[in-house]
């Protein structure tokens, strides 16, 4: 407790400190001074020279840190050593120097007491300085002023200090109410003043305190730590977890080590063997886990200059550079470094949760043995568990750990029964799986036992994601399918997707199941119907599981992945077909969706290439649930209604060719459909009037916008043309977007000032299209979103139409206004988008297809489209895709004649031009 | 005006200056009015304050304002002197977990109210805190839409600012009023409590007109308001933005029609804190215009002692924290001389009496946000002028 009895040891690297932090010399120093006198207070004098000492043993320690990043749990001591002769120098000083006693009175004593981390020695480079002020009674306006003094030099010393003043009693009836005030008080250090008044604050606290309620503080530190889990396994936190508070983070460590101590009293961890509750083998995942951790917190701080947690996407390069990570293969050295986060985390998270439960467990009060017995009885008599499995405090435990063990068939069966009873598994069956999980071995998972019941866990009980939660965090699921274990807790570092890739895999069959139980049958129709129809489901939870397995690999991982398939399959035991058919859908997984996304849907020869690689219904029907679950397993956000649609409209369109032998509605009649329509919606209109109208458009204008869009352009085709500019923006709920159509004259670069105009107004263009009309009109539309990804609201869609016509007729020109405002946000910059051209020339029939690949910012669109205006390109519709940081513009175009861009030559000069302008536009924020 | 000034009842100041610039309840009454809250405190109990400033932030202003605010609490509980108070500071550092974490951590520790946070995030944050723990926050923002939910806001708005000039203009016959704001944030609510405190005092708004902060076609700006000014009988114009280039530029156009010494010409009237931007003060066209400050008497006094204290001069808003402090210091004072045990009951803060401040005297009002007197000054020289004094009370 007494720094006497437990001195600071530092290790080796770090022994020059103390010689630089010697105490007695620099209080003899800031005493010199003072006499002397140059200019400045005693709190000025003091300060200068406790900075500098500061600033020397900091840096000190920092630099040997900054070399050797690995250092980092030997210098949490140094760190400490540091605060502790800083703080206890301003202590003497301010006691004896600044407010000296001649004779005390009982109240005028003071100790100071480091609790908290800082208690436990336990200092990254900027922890905070916890400090407990103990007096004997009632604070005296000595002891405020002696306390005052010391906060305000630790303050100017730019110290985080949260502190507290309290007398003996008042710690006492504290650590008894507050669980909090209680656990900070368990790690308890004495730095200086009156050592008596800390020694009674210990011995009380273990007498009244801790003794005897050793069950509540675990049951309540269980509860804290559920809540803090809930509060950091919010979406934002996943991909950027909290080195402190996060799942499997620095504070599930120290809550074991708080339980140890206030439970079996002890200090290290390794003492925790003793007691039966760890394993030599755990220690040594738990040292791993620890010394990573605290490298990782240590970095992050020198790295940020202050105590940041938080391992935000901007933080994790250079961490990952500094430690030695690097890029390889299919891996970056960023994704390898977090992916190796991720395991300890996940190690630390899953271990520490079953080991405070068996802690939990032993120190809950037992009942009585006969009505155990009776109890128990009666707990498996309502619920169909097998043999050999028993319930513990309800949930599915193990009832003989030896003969479990024997038959490794029970490792799998204790996760299908804890399906089949809906019961929760207890922890120490699951640590049982993980002790023992090397019988999972090449002869079990071929064995048709195994995999039957491995399907059955997805066929059957409507509930996958939890069996396949429980089976991946014990590390079940990466040995049954070793295939699978390169994935787990592996990054994709970039912006769009928001799980691990594991952890998207569950997510995805979350999906499918939440669809399968009619639960999600308002939002994904089409996908439910499909289901409810029939289909081979053990085919499509098999591709689902295997999906992304690929990745990672230096190779496509859509190829990699369906070959890999192949093997798992036949290992499950599939028919030729179904192996074909689980590889043919990983193959193409991203297929319908890009299609969807980044094709235009009202060109016929976009369908047809489409039912030609799909063949037939089947595999259409199963590739759309399979793209629809995997979209919605990216994250929360990322589905919406306007990629529902555009699936929605690709499934409708193939499915008519497919079924229909492969012959599309031909144009012409389409063409009629729609002049049919749009004639009937016009009502209240002279026929004259709508003969003009409909003689207006071209083939492009029918096929390319719905009837409702249509009728607006006809509106507005009414409206006096005394402006040079005539515009409609309103909701297109159907869409999730907002709709802009503009009617004014053409010319070659109107879609470059439009795009422009809107870029300046703030707003995202996800889809445009513009056609000429027969008297050489332009009918613009634009589908927009705001920076959130939702429609305008409507109370502010008066300001951006005011906004982009000011745009319009003002003589800005949007290039050199939009340049500040696109400037990459500094936490994104270290997410690598390479810039892609694509030229393609049959995927239409009339158009060249451009497809550029590159990071999105603000007017992208606009310095897209004004390169293709400035080489005589026409643009006759832009559609763009975007996910996270990365944009896929692709536009129709065809060349000043109207024709495709045929020469190879123009074509890479245009590829150029198109990658200088996205260069030229990409500036990186402050 | 200067001899105003002169005539102003020196015995007051002297009195205020005896008693070490701490706060008085005004008149204090006693409204003995049943308690609300199940807070009660013990008749000796220690009142413990958690003082919540961002001194720690990383942005150096933000961290300035801070350790001023975090200084100035710590020489208001000096000044109280013996009051049975107890300080605890928090450094929020201008984030709002800190901040939620801070307040958690306060309550854990017993405190009876919080005095902070600063940044209108960071109030926002605790709000929900403060509403389910009931616990009262006094928040040096000035941002009105945090009040309520047990949060005071004491920051110096706008809002008052308007009402304080536009009552001073009907007094001077002026009752018409055009709007000129610039689209931000926060204009909607701002033109929405202007308009409101224009027709609550009688007047008439004329018009408003909108610049934005993305285009610069200030002069089509200025000539619409010239036309709307001239076509609707306008007496003054209002300009609500905080001081920037624009103001300047379009009161330069508009100065044939706003030259507001001669008589029939159209009033400017600055609603933010002009008098501190030495630019505006400066700018010919803006001589003559109207802004209203506050009572800058006793700042001089404070900021002296300040500095003696702690060796470095203050953010201007420091004195936030010492009016909040004081204000607490106040209610222990009436809690002891009248022996009531709520002294933290939304009632005993909102006083409609009032309390005086270093800026002058101010009030909680029911809605929780402060009433400031403030003086009504012109600019003349590239200076402000007392054309009306801030009063020593309510009315």
């Amino acid at each position: 407790m007494s720094d006497a009895l437990n001195p600071i040891i530092l290790s080796k690297p770090f022994i020059g400190l103390e010689k630089i932090l010697n105490e007695k010399d620099l209080v003899k120093k800031i005493n010199k001074e003072d006499t002397k006198k140059n200019g400045g207070g005693f709190h000025a004098i003091a300060l200068s020279e406790l900075k500098n000492v500061k600033q020397q043993a900091t840096e000190l320690v920092a630099e040997k840190l900054r070399k050797r990043p690995h250092l980092a749990p030997s210098s949490l001591s140094a760190y400490t050593l540091v605060n502790d002769r800083i703080l206890r120098s301003i202590a003497k000083l301010v006691l004896e120097k600044m407010f000296p006693l001649v004779s005390p009175t009982k109240g005028e004593s003071i100790s100071v007491i480091a609790v908290g981390g800082y208690g436990r020695a336990e200092m990254a480079p900027y922890s905070d300085v916890d400090l407990l002020f103990l007096t004997p009674y009632k604070q005296t306006a000595w002891g405020e002023n002696v306390i005052e003094s010391i906060l305000y030099l630790l303050w100017d010393l730019g110290l985080k200090v949260g502190y507290s003043v309290r007398n003996v009693e008042e710690s006492i009836r504290l650590a008894k109410s507050d669980i909090t005030i209680r656990t900070t008080l368990l790690e308890n250090r004495f730095i200086f003043g009156e050592s008596r008044l800390a020694r009674e604050l210990d011995t009380r606290l273990w007498s009244e305190v801790f003794k005897n309620t050793a069950s509540e503080f675990i049951s309540e530190k269980l509860k804290e730590r559920d809540l803090r889990h809930k509060k950091q396994g919010s979406e934002r936190y996943l991909l950027e977890p909290n080195v402190k508070e996060g799942k499997g983070g620095l504070r599930d460590l120290q809550n074991l080590y708080w339980i140890s101590k206030y439970v079996y009293k002890i200090e290290r961890k390794e003492d925790l063997i003793g007691f039966n509750i760890f394993s030599a083998n755990d220690l040594n995942i738990f040292s791993k886990a620890e010394n990573f951790l605290w490298t990782v917190r240590c970095a992050l701080h020198l790295l940020s200059d202050r105590a940041n947690e938080n391992l935000s996407f901007d933080v994790q390069v250079p961490i990952a550079k500094s430690l030695g990570f690097k890029n390889t293969g299919g891996l970056l050295g960023v994704e390898k470094f977090m992916q190796n986060y991720f395991l300890h985390a996940k190690n630390v998270g899953e271990l520490t949760r079953i080991l405070l439960a068996r802690m939990e467990s032993q120190h809950v009060k037992e009942t009585p043995n006969i009505l155990k017995k009776i109890k128990k009885k009666f707990e498996n008599a309502d619920t169909n568990i097998e043999k050999g499995f028993s319930l513990t405090h309800g949930r599915l435990n193990v009832e003989n750990s030896e003969t479990f063990v024997k038959d490794p068939i029970n490792l799998i069966k204790l996760f299908q029964n804890g399906l089949k009873s809906s019961r929760l598994i207890h922890p120490n069956a699951l640590h049982l799986v993980t002790r023992n999980i090397d019988l999972v071995d090449e002869n079990f998972i071929k064995s048709k036992e195994a995999t039957t019941i491995f399907l059955d866990l997805f066929l059957n009980y409507g509930d996958p994601e939890r069996a396949l939660r429980r089976m991946n965090e014990v590390g079940f699921l990466g040995k049954f399918i070793p295939e699978f274990e390169r994935i787990v807790g592996m990054m994709q570092f970039n912006m769009y997707h928001k799980y691990t890739v594991d952890e998207h895999t569950i997510q995805c069959i979350k999906t499918l199941a939440q669809i399968e139980q009619g639960s999600l049958r308002e939002d994904l129709p089409l996908a439910s119907k499909i289901l409810a129809d029939g289909v081979n489901r053990k085919v499509l939870y098999i591709a689902l599981l295997l999906h992304d397995i690929g990745k990672g690999l230096p190779e496509d991982h859509s190829l990699a992945g369906s070959q890999i398939a192949k093997l798992v399959t036949s290992r499950l035991s599939f028919d030729k077909e179904e192996r074909e058919l689980t590889s043919w859908l990983i193959r193409n997984h991203l297929l319908m969706s890009d299609i969807a996304q980044k094709r235009d849907l009202s060109d016929p020869k976009t369908i047809k290439d489409f039912a030609s690689t799909v063949k037939s219904a089947n595999r259409l029907r199963l590739l759309t649930v399979l793209t629809v679950c995997d979209i919605r397993g990216v994250g929360p956000d990322v589905w919406n209604n306007w990629k529902a649609v555009m699936l929605r409209t690709l499934f409708a369109k193939t499915i008519n060719v497919l079924k229909e032998n492969f012959e599309a509605i031909s144009r012409p009649e389409q063409v009629n459909h729609a002049k049919f329509a749009l004639r009937k919606a016009l009502t209240g209109w002279s026929e004259d009037k709508i003969l003009e109208e409909i003689n207006r458009h071209y083939t492009g204008f029918y096929l390319g916008l719905n009837c409702e869009t249509q009728s607006v352009f006809a509106t507005l085709g009414r409206t006096k043309a005394t402006e040079e500019i005539i515009s409609k923006i309103e909701k297109d709920a159907s869409r999730d977007a907002t709709r802009a159509c503009f009617l004014m004259e053409d010319h070659p670069g109107l879609f470059s000032r439009l795009a422009g105009a809107i870029a300046l107004a703030g707003a995202n263009v996800i889809d445009a299209r513009t056609y000429t009309t027969a008297d050489g009109y332009a009918t613009a539309v634009f589908w927009l979103q705001s920076k959130n990804s939702t429609p305008f609201e409507e109370n502010r869609l008066h300001h951006l139409n005011q906004t982009i016509r000011n745009a319009l007729k003002g003589e800005i020109i949007p290039r050199d206004a939009l340049k500040e405002r696109g400037k990459i946000r500094k936490k994104e910059k270290d997410f690598k988008v390479p810039t892609n051209i694509t030229f393609d020339n049959e995927g239409s029939e009339i158009y060249t297809i451009i497809e550029i690949d590159t990071r999105d910012r603000l007017g992208l669109l606009h310095d897209l489209a004004r390169t293709l205006t400035n080489n005589y390109i026409t643009i006759a519709s832009a559609i763009i895709a975007t996910y996270g940081e990365q944009a896929v513009d692709t536009f129709y175009v065809k060349d000043l004649f109207g024709l495709k861009l045929y020469s190879e030559n123009k074509r890479i000069k245009l590829a150029e031009k198109l990658k200088d302008a996205v260069e030229a536009g990409t500036l990186i924020g402050s | 005006m200067i001899s105003e000034m002169k005539n102003y009842p020196t015995r007051f100041i002297n009195y205020v200056l005896r008693i070490l610039l701490i706060i008085i309840l005004l008149n204090a009454c006693s409204t003995n009015l049943v308690s609300t809250t199940n807070n009660v405190i013990q008749p000796d109990e220690t009142i413990k304050i958690a003082v919540l400033t961002p001194f720690g932030a990383q942005e150096k202003k933000l961290s300035y304002i801070g350790k001023s605010l975090r200084d100035a609490a710590l020489l208001a509980k000096q000044d109280l002197g013996n009051l049975n108070l107890q300080l605890k500071i928090y450094d929020t550092e201008g984030r709002k977990d800190i901040s939620i974490d801070s307040v958690h951590s306060a309550i854990n520790d017993g405190a009876h109210i919080i005095v902070g946070p600063f940044l209108p995030e960071t109030t926002k944050a605790i709000s929900t805190i403060s509403k389910s723990k009931g616990i009262k926050v006094i928040s040096f923002s000035n941002d009105l839409t945090l009040a309520g939910n047990n949060i005071f806001v004491i920051g110096d708005t706008s809002v008052n600012r308007a009402e304080k000039l536009i009552k001073y203009s009907l007094e001077q016959k002026k009752y018409r009023f055009g709007i000129i704001s610039s689209i931000n944030n926060k204009y909607n609510e701002l033109e929405n409590s202007i308009r409101d405190k224009v027709s609550r005092n009688g007047g008439i708004e004329t018009f408003s007109i909108n610049y934005t902060q993305e285009l610069e076609n200030l002069s089509e700006i200025a000539r619409e308001a010239r036309k709307k000014a001239i076509n609707t009988n306008t007496d003054a114009i209002i300009f609500t933005d905080d001081p920037n280039k624009k103001i300047s530029l379009l009161a330069a156009e508009l100065q044939d029609i706003t030259n507001s010494t001669e008589k029939g010409k159209i009033q400017i009237i600055g609603l933010s804190r002009w008098d501190l931007s030495s630019s505006i003060l400066s700018e010919s066209s803006l001589q003559g215009s109207w802004i209203a400050i506050p009572d800058t008497r006793f700042r001089a006094i404070y900021e002296k002692r300040f500095v003696k204290k702690f060796g470095y001069r203050p953010h201007v808003k420091s004195s936030l924290a010492y009016d909040a402090i004081a204000v607490v210091g106040a209610l222990i004072r009436k809690r002891d001389v009248e022996q009531n045990y709520n002294l933290f009951d939304t009632n005993e803060i909102v006083n409609s009496n009032g309390f005086i401040g270093i800026d002058g005297i101010f009030r909680f009002k029911s809605d929780q946000t402060t009433e400031k007197e403030l003086a009504i000054a012109t600019i003349e020289r590239n200076q402000p002028n007392i054309l009306k004094l801030s009063p020593n009370k309510f009315p």
